[in-house]
């Protein structure tokens, strides 16, 4: 399936959180990254047709999510109502930012009611609930009323519902927020297993999760798409401008510059720095080798300095 | 999917809570005043009165069971699957199913207690419209309205509007009145604001008026179907729908509120110093006194009425006048309330042309030149707060100026007999005239019945009366008020008792009080609802030449006497100057002679330990003392009776004393 995302614009009131963005998607996971304010929800929400864009529109495989209207050929209805077209189902699955549930309800009531939602057939309900809670480790909760799950049980509750059905599209809005190290290895097995067999946008505010799990990384800044591409490409972003310097050298490096972090390597403190703007290098230092972290903090600090190029 | 949600409500504890007080709670109550006896309309009233309440318990529990996907954070899920409002409709569906069941419920109860306690088999004519406007409808409306606001993606910044909506509502708003005309029309401006708010029972401090029943008024209906139409506009923007249906319906809804904001008779009990005290206000009866002046002799009369009078938001009459003067004049002055504007009057006399002018409640009306005789074209439209006429129902006394009387009259009075109280002049009459009166619904009036809603006859007033009255086939007693009725006090038992009453009353006066009262015999009596009177000091009973204007059971002898006295203006000075009148005015005359001087006995010993509480006190209580002790109870009461009666006859209470003492 191809997403196509065209001009695509959203504002409230007077402010635009999201600023003419122009994307394609295909079948892959696209890790969406940036800091808090990017716009990476509210792009979330609106390819979920939670919310309507002020400007542009989104195809799915050529057809307009706004108007029904085909990019090309024939004129349609309105693609999400029930997420129908042209008689087949393009199934979504979404994890929403912050994600709930019915207090009073059982794990089990509460996946019904998602199955009800998603339109799953009556009689495939049951399978697909207890297949849905053994992927995500919550089969011994079934009978557990939502309101005595922890915080990563409900995120588990959420992953299992965008899961339901046969989506094509996944989208997953930090879903690993309030996970622990195990249940965030097991998630990303789950996301591991749909590799390949359909579109999933993660948005995450962790690199890691990126690295483990992403093909392609969307980076926003202030509503606006930095750079998308494959990770290789982010990280290219940050080569030959990473290097690792003592407090000393850094104390005398001008121009601007980033610390990521620093280690203790033989006793000596270095910090791990990228030089930001054009043309830069240190001399007497031999650059190392950049990661996607450092061509992500590249790009975000060094928008103005690494010129269009990247945008 | 309904069921999943139906399922949350009844797993959730506050929503099981919340659900069983809103039936249990009325409910009992219903079963409960059912048992002690309450009619059908009673219970109606009381529901209608706590309606409010139910209102809130209705609008929490929608408010919470709603919004709680929002709240919980499962909305988006489900918006971003194509459901919207899913859970929102099915949770609001399913209260207002909960409602409709409850209504169903309360209306079986009301159909027990109707059936077990009421009078009369008048139930299915009141009962569907007062229900549905002062029960269902507004609990509707809460709930479309709480439907709305919780489904908001800002419900929480909402809900700052909802609860304000549901203190315009609330009883609590309608306490917000001016007993005094502020200097800067604030409340003009509150009263337009809260005018779309009254979607409840108004003023539930007060018994409802029987007559009128449960404010039907077309103000109030369309007040209620604004909020229908908007709620249906709003939907219609939330549901996407056909913009051309939002236009529709947000159309209808102003016009059905603009037809709301015109005045209109409506009859509310409140305190505003322009609602049910305007005429105490306008004729300054608490600033300069208005006591009772005889009425100069008009130098004409009106020999012929022919009005036609319709009922729609306020009174419209339109027809002709017969004026007759004793002399050939050029001015004719006539009394019409000043809430009922004359728009047009003009002549039917050849030859003779007229001007008018509206002075507050005097009609000046002059001819061209001088005339004995002239037939006049009026029409004017109106109303008054408090005697309503509208298309639920008509209270137009005879005594009062809705059509034009001659002379000028006084409106309202203060009597000070009474110890400073005001009350409307029951005493104004016509000379008597020939009356045809054509109306758009059916009356009870004075006239006979010539055809359909036709009324006509010669009478000396023109009595108006329409709502929940039924006429009776009997010769003295005309009309009852069905809602008043009650088990094992049918319409036989009423018409009974108060011929009973009437021909008791008669014979006290005669018997007891040696009254002659050959002017009141062989009356038939009008019954009106006891709104005519309330909170003044008569107005409870008037005699006419032909029949009694009175409210149930008030033809008796201690109104008539009263009656009697005041009408007596002539002598008024002499009552007020007089300590003893004063003390037999406050008696209650329908007791037993021993038991009115055993009252008599205990106010002058009352007045002799504490002569502060009185304005006047008796000069020789010691003497009075003495004659009640000796004196034959029921002669006593007699020359009491004649003395309050004719003060002329004697200089003062010495006189009246000395010639009753034993001495003399």
């Amino acid at each position: 399936m191809v997403i196509e995302i065209k001009e695509l614009t959203k504002k409230y009131g007077r402010k635009e959180v999201l600023r003419g963005i122009s994307l394609q998607l295909e079948t892959d996971t696209y890790g969406l990254a940036g800091p808090n304010g990017a716009g990476k929800t509210t792009l979330l929400r609106l390819l979920a047709n939670v919310q309507k864009p002020s400007r542009g529109e989104i195809f799915f495989d050529e057809e307009s999510m706004r108007s029904g209207r085909s990019n090309g050929s024939a004129c349609l209805n309105c693609f999400v109502n029930r997420n129908r077209f042209a008689g087949k189902t393009v199934e979504v699955g979404y994890l929403p930012q912050k994600f709930g549930c019915f207090p009073e309800l059982t794990v089990y009531e509460q996946m019904k009611y998602f199955a009800c939602l998603k339109g799953v057939e009556p009689r495939k309900q049951n399978g697909e609930i207890l297949r849905l809670l053994e992927a995500v480790h919550l089969e011994e909760k079934a009978e557990t009323k939502c309101r005595k799950l922890s915080g990563g049980m409900v995120r588990r509750l959420g992953i299992a519902q965008a899961l339901f059905g046969t989506p094509r599209l996944l989208l997953l809005d930090e879903p690993t927020v309030g996970l622990d190290p195990e249940e965030r290895n097991h998630f990303n097995e789950i996301i591991r297993r749909l590799e390949g067999r359909l579109t999933i946008v993660l948005s995450t505010h962790l690199i890691e999760d990126v690295r483990n799990l992403c093909g392609r990384l969307i980076v926003m800044d202030s509503g606006r798409v930095l750079m998308a591409g494959e990770l290789e490409q982010i990280t290219e972003a940050a080569r030959g401008r990473v290097y690792e310097v003592t407090k000393a050298e850094l104390e005398k490096l001008e121009g601007p510059f980033l610390v990521r972090n620093s280690v203790r390597k033989s006793g000596t403190e270095l910090f791990r720095v990228i030089l930001l703007g054009e043309n830069r290098e240190m001399e007497n230092h031999r650059p190392c080798e950049a990661e996607i972290e450092d061509g992500y903090l590249a790009l975000l600090k060094g928008k103005e300095a690494m010129n269009e190029k990247y945008l | 999917m309904r069921k999943e949600i139906s399922r949350y409500f009844f797993k959730s504890k506050v929503y099981i809570f919340l659900g069983t007080a809103f039936f249990c709670v009325p409910y009992g109550f219903a079963i409960f005043f059912t048992s002690l006896g309450m009619t059908g309309f009673s219970l109606l009233h009381t529901i209608a009165r706590y309606n409010f309440y139910l209102c809130f318990c209705l609008i929490c529990l929608t408010y919470d069971y709603v919004s709680s996907a929002n709240r919980n954070y499962v909305k988006e899920v489900s918006e971003a699957y194509g459901q919207r409002f899913v859970y929102e409709r099915n949770a609001a569906g399913f209260i207002i199913a909960q409602t409709v069941f409850w209504n169903f419920g309360m209306c079986l109860l009301l159909a027990l207690c109707s059936l077990r306690n009421d009078g009369t088999d008048y139930f299915l004519a009141w009962f569907p419209a007062n229900y549905a406007c002062n029960v269902l409808v507004p609990q509707l409306i809460c709930v479309g309205i709480t439907f709305f606001v919780s489904a908001s993606w800002n419900s929480s910044r909402w809900v700052m509007a909802e609860i304000l909506f549901l203190f315009l509502i609330s009883p609590f708003a309608e306490d917000v009145v001016w007993r005094e005309k502020p200097s800067v029309p604030i409340d003009a401006v509150w009263k337009f604001f809260r005018r779309p708010f009254e979607i409840l029972y108004q003023n539930g401090v007060w018994s409802p008026d029987v007559q009128n029943d449960l404010q039907l008024e077309g103000s109030r209906i369309s007040v209620q179907i604004f909020w229908l139409l908007l709620l249906i506009c709003v939907g219609t923007v939330a549901f996407e729908k056909n913009r051309r249906y939002t236009v529709l319906t947000g159309a209808a809804a102003c016009l059905c509120l603009a037809w709301a904001l015109q005045p209109g008779s409506v009859y509310r009990l409140n305190e505003s110093w322009d609602g049910i005290r305007k005429d105490f206000t306008d004729y300054g009866i608490y600033v300069d006194s208005n006591a009772y002046q005889p009425l100069k002799d008009p130098a004409f009369e009106v020999k012929e009425y022919d009005l036609e009078v319709s009922f729609g938001r306020q009174l419209s009459v339109a027809g002709s006048m017969e004026v007759e003067a004793q002399e050939a004049c050029e001015q004719f002055v006539f009394t019409l309330y000043h809430g009922y504007q004359v728009k047009e009057l003009s002549s039917q006399t050849e030859g003779i042309t007229v001007s008018f002018c509206q002075d507050k409640d005097r009609l000046l009306v002059k001819t061209s030149s001088q005339v004995k005789k002239i037939t006049l074209n009026v029409s004017y439209q109106g109303y008054h707060q408090k005697f309503y006429s509208n298309s639920r129902a008509v209270m137009l006394p005879g005594w009062f100026p809705w059509y034009p009387m001659a002379g000028e009259r006084q409106i309202v009075l203060e009597y000070p007999e009474y110890g400073d109280m005001w009350g409307y002049n029951p005493y104004n009459r016509i000379p008597e005239a020939h009356i045809r009166i054509l109306s758009d619904c059916a009356l009870v009036t004075n006239l006979a019945e010539q055809g359909d809603k036709i009324y006509e006859g010669d009478a000396d007033s023109i009595t108006l009366l329409g709502g929940n009255l039924a006429e009776t086939q009997d010769s003295v007693v005309m009309d009852y008020l069905p809602l008043e009725l009650y088990a094992g006090y049918g319409t036989e038992e009423f018409i009974v008792k108060q011929r009973q009453e009437y021909q008791e009353a008669l014979r006290k006066l005669k018997q007891v009080y040696g009254v002659d009262c050959s002017e009141l015999e062989n009356k038939r009596l009008i019954f009106a609802s006891k709104d005519m009177g309330r909170n003044q000091t008569n107005n409870f009973l008037a005699v006419f030449d032909q029949y009694f204007l009175a409210v149930p059971n008030y033809v008796t002898a201690d109104s008539l006497l009263k009656y009697m006295a005041l009408e007596d203006c002539e002598n008024q000075k002499r009552r007020e100057g007089s300590a003893l009148i004063g003390i037999f005015l406050m008696s209650y005359f329908d007791d037993e002679p021993e038991q009115i001087l055993q009252s008599w006995r205990e106010t002058v010993q009352m007045q002799l330990q504490h002569p502060e509480y009185f304005d006047c006190t008796v000069e020789s209580p010691e003497l009075f003392l003495e004659i009640l002790e000796t004196s034959d109870s029921q002669e006593l009461v007699k020359k009491a009776v004649h003395y309050m009666l004719h003060p002329e006859e004697y200089i003062d209470d010495q006189e009246f004393l000395e010639s009753n003492s034993s001495a003399s």
